[in-house]
């Protein structure tokens, strides 16, 4: 078996308690390989927060791997929690992280193998509560019939209510059932089963509710929507300060201190910058203290930043200041997320990394400023050349350049304007550095992933394209690159487009699609996530023969602006009128200033905290 | 200053590999606040080198590293705080200056002795006395003038004599204890060993099945590794 440390726990700042003291066993699932999982920051975050509570004993587990799975089924041995090495079945809850849609068969694994019925209405009074969370529970719906609950946003918040309705109703004596109706109360819970769904003849949502009480009609056994959880003081939210740390080397292998939580940019097509609104910060002072006991604590040699967009931490440039003196004679290497590229970054750059080995990071996701002004990516060319130009003089070669490609209402010019841009760069090296100072040819990385349409966005109603035509689009970008004039300084590398597809089907069904995932997963799918396993054939045969309207509904559809979402009943805090607008504004080219410079009134201001509450305030963060 | 740290891999870290225990045995320094002195570079690493690597699934109550750590710090010292960081899974047994001049651990390196205990394997055989069965395995594998294994290299499989490699072995209940040599030239995998060991046998050897357990290092005469040419 490859490396079964990965199953073992023990590791240094994991949790042991007695059992015979515990009222609630909690198993942290993140479903795929250990090395993924314990990258996760947010599992650490849990894991501490439920662990300071005496009488909660949370476990992780995480996805076994073919050859560990085979020995488990052969021996019938069911899937166990690290910590205690006891089954998972015999555990209170089963909480898993839904991180990326291409886990979902990875979900199904879990289930199977810790034997639950995968259906949470076959669970019998013994089974453990399955709850999902994380980014891809805001459409929880294609994975409805697998879960008891969903909590919708961030854990820091009503975890413990939760754990309280669930031990109130263990005192009472109360069923599973009086447990989930007692749960939907709680802000944030989402019970599926207590909610129902019809579609009309085109296979349309046309209702979405809850289900009424048996004994009094007008009384609904759930609300009819749910908001989602938002920790809006990050400064005193509980952090992991003695994370786990593994002894199989994760994929992160490194000390992570989150600055902030939330984006102020509103890229149009990024989910991550709808659902996390609003911007929250971490103070300075909270965040030096946590870089220093985390580095003590773990003997880590290296920290990374972490958050979205971190150029725009507001103490961005003191944080960065403090790290490098800090660690300057520890050894501890400050690991810098992609940074928006001027002078500063430059500096900053040049102290914690190689300039020879370390490259320049440019997202423009589009390849001309129309296309970028659609997308509402605020950054352009000029800023792209002058930073090109900035490092290029410091000694830097090396560029790699991320796009997407199916971006609404793209032309061939938009394309062609990626190529171009690369080939700008290039030129922009061989005009800046002379000759005698150049260590090599400039090396220009383009990569580009397909646009995926998610929930939350204001291009939520785009239709996809077919695999065949995004290849097209990878093969007119690839052929423009190579009739470049610097063609051999310029590597293109392209996401996979059936990948993309299968992704954006889980991300916009509904309740049916739930039946292709198992469909899939009972041929064989699973680890989607690793390309060398993903099956596309298996998915397209379960999607012909599960009872639902296709991949043409869910997937190749434009969905009109009037259409009950599968979603719509998830308060996000940015409103559906937000999206329009949004939707509106980028057809029309037009760019929406960020939450820092003025409020757009997306609708995450109810939610009273972060960024929105300068506004409330009239002051400058 | 070179120390040389002796310690213990138990039960509950049996599955890890070598570079899994050369990591934890770096965040421990650090974690420990010991202080090191670190290779040059843009990537500074401390300064630290294993007597011999313990395969996964291996225990050992003698391992050895040495690490060059600053100036003016006290083994004995330095010894507790490591066996305060370094969990359940591991024990530092003892700390050592290491003589000025003297061989790394990996070069004084001569022999290991191992334990391998074989009990799961015969369970079932229909073995009455372990000791006695093993005991007639073992005298007749040392009476033999040459052992050839094949041994699987970066450029295939080739043969080698084992015979020489042996030092003792001798049963002791159903644990068989081993001395064989060990060091970069001659070093003897306890899993050849018992291959050998059991290949005339009716019984089938799975390395699963045995609990190998490596008792000690040693130099030259049979010198224990933390008493060679330390302080």
């Amino acid at each position: 078996m490859e490396k079964p440390a990965r199953y073992t726990g023990g590791e240094i700042n994991s949790v042991m308690k007695e059992k015979e003291k515990i009222s609630v066993r909690f198993a942290m699932c993140f479903p795929d390989l250990y090395e993924i999982g314990m990258s996760h920051l947010g599992i650490q975050i849990l894991y501490a927060m439920l662990n300071e509570k005496p009488g909660i004993w949370c476990e992780r587990v995480y996805s076994p791997w073919s050859d560990l799975e085979a020995i488990m089924r052969e021996e019938k041995i069911p899937l166990f929690a690290l910590e205690s090495q006891d089954p998972v079945k015999t555990f209170d809850f089963l909480g898993i992280t839904l991180q990326y849609e291409m886990a979902y068969t990875n979900v199904l694994q879990i289930l199977e193998l810790s034997q639950i019925p995968l259906h949470a209405e076959d669970r019998g009074e013994d089974m453990p509560i399955v709850i999902g969370g994380g980014p891809c529970v805001y459409n929880p719906e294609p994975l409805a019939d697998f879960f008891d609950l969903f909590y919708i946003g961030e854990g820091e918040t009503v975890y413990f209510k939760l754990l309280e309705v669930y031990q109130q109703n263990k005192e009472k004596k109360g069923s599973r059932q009086d447990f989930l109706k007692a749960a939907a109360g709680v802000e944030g819970i989402y019970v599926p089963s207590l909610y129902e769904a019809s579609y009309a003849e085109d296979g349309t949502l046309v209702s979405f509710s809850p289900k009424r009480s048996d004994t009094d009609e007008a009384t609904y056994l759930a609300p009819l929507t749910v908001k989602k959880q938002v920790a809006t003081d990050l400064t005193h939210a509980p952090y992991p300060l003695k994370p786990v740390i593994p002894y199989v080397q994760a994929t992160q292998d490194r000390a992570v201190l989150e600055v902030q939580r939330g984006c102020i940019r509103g890229c149009r097509f990024c989910q991550a910058g709808m659902i996390y609104r609003p911007l929250r910060t971490r103070s300075l002072e909270t965040l030096k203290t946590y870089a220093r006991e985390i580095i003590k604590n773990t003997g880590y040699e290296e920290l990374s930043l972490t958050s979205l967009s971190t150029s725009d931490y507001p103490w961005f440039a003191e944080l960065m200041d403090f790290l490098v003196e800090e660690f300057k004679d520890k050894k501890v290497n400050i690991s810098l997320p992609s940074l928006r590229i001027d002078e500063f970054a430059l500096d900053v750059m040049r102290k914690v990394q190689d300039v020879k080995k370390s490259s320049l990071t440019f997202a423009p996701e589009a390849g001309t400023q129309r296309m970028r002004n659609v997308i509402n990516k605020g950054i352009t060319e000029e800023d792209i050349m002058n930073g090109s130009e900035m490092a290029f003089r410091g000694g830097w070669n090396k560029v790699k350049l991320y796009f997407m490609l199916g971006l609404p209402t793209e032309t061939e010019a938009d394309m062609q304007g990626i190529s171009d841009l690369a080939e700008r760069i290039a030129e922009l090296y061989y005009d800046t550095v002379p000759k005698e100072e150049r260590s090599g040819k400039v090396q220009i990385t383009v990569s580009t992933s397909f646009f995926i349409p998610k929930p939350f966005t204001p291009f939520q109603w785009e239709p996809m394209l077919k695999p065949e035509e995004y290849l097209d689009k990878a093969a007119f970008l690839n052929d423009s690159i190579k009739n470049q004039l610097n063609k051999k300084s310029i590597r293109y590398n392209w996401h996979d487009a059936k990948t993309s597809v299968i992704e954006g089907l889980l991300a916009r069904g509904d309740r049916r699609t739930g039946r292709i995932i198992e469909g899939a997963y009972r041929k064989g799918a699973c680890f989607d996530a690793w390309t060398d396993h993903f099956d596309y054939d298996k998915w397209i045969a379960a999607a012909e023969e599960a009872e639902t309207p296709g991949l043409d509904f869910y997937v190749y559809r434009r969905r009109s602006q009037d259409e009950l979402l599968p979603w719509s009943f998830i308060d996000a805090g940015v409103s559906e009128s937000f999206m329009k607008r949004e939707y509106e504004k980028a057809l029309a080219e037009t760019v929406t200033p960020n939450c820092k410079e003025t409020c757009s009134g997306c609708g995450a201001r109810i939610f009273g905290g972060g960024i929105c509450r300068t506004h409330d305030k009239g002051e400058n963060h | 200053m070179r120390i040389r740290v002796k310690f213990a891999k138990k039960e509950s870290v049996r599955y890890l590999g070598h570079l899994d225990i050369m990591r934890f045995f770096q965040r421990c320094f650090n974690r420990a606040n010991i202080r090191m002195e670190y290779s040059a570079g843009y990537n500074p690493h401390q300064k630290m080198s294993f007597a011999q690597p313990l395969g996964v699934g291996i225990l050992s109550e003698g391992e050895y590293l040495d690490a060059e750590v600053a100036e003016g710090q006290d083994p004995a010292d330095i010894c507790r705080r490591l066996d305060a960081v370094c969990g359940d899974g591991f024990s530092v047994l003892s700390v050592r200056a290491v003589k000025e001049g003297a061989e790394k651990a990996m070069a004084a390196l001569q022999y290991a002795s191992y334990d391998m205990d074989v009990e799961d394997l015969l369970a079932g055989s229909g073995v009455a006395s372990p000791e006695d069965f093993l005991g007639s395995l073992l005298s007749s594998l040392l009476a033999k003038k040459s052992v050839p294994v094949m041994k699987r290299t970066k450029k295939g499989e080739k043969e080698i004599d084992i015979r020489p490699l042996i030092c003792s072995l001798k049963p002791v209940g159903s644990l068989i204890r081993a001395t064989v040599t060990a060091g970069s030239d001659n070093n003897l995998k306890p899993d050849i060993l018992l291959q050998a060991v059991f290949a005339d046998s009716p019984i089938e050897y799975r390395f699963e099945n045995v609990t190998i357990k490596r008792r000690g290092l040693f130099a030259k005469d049979y010198i224990p590794l933390e008493q060679y040419q330390t302080e």
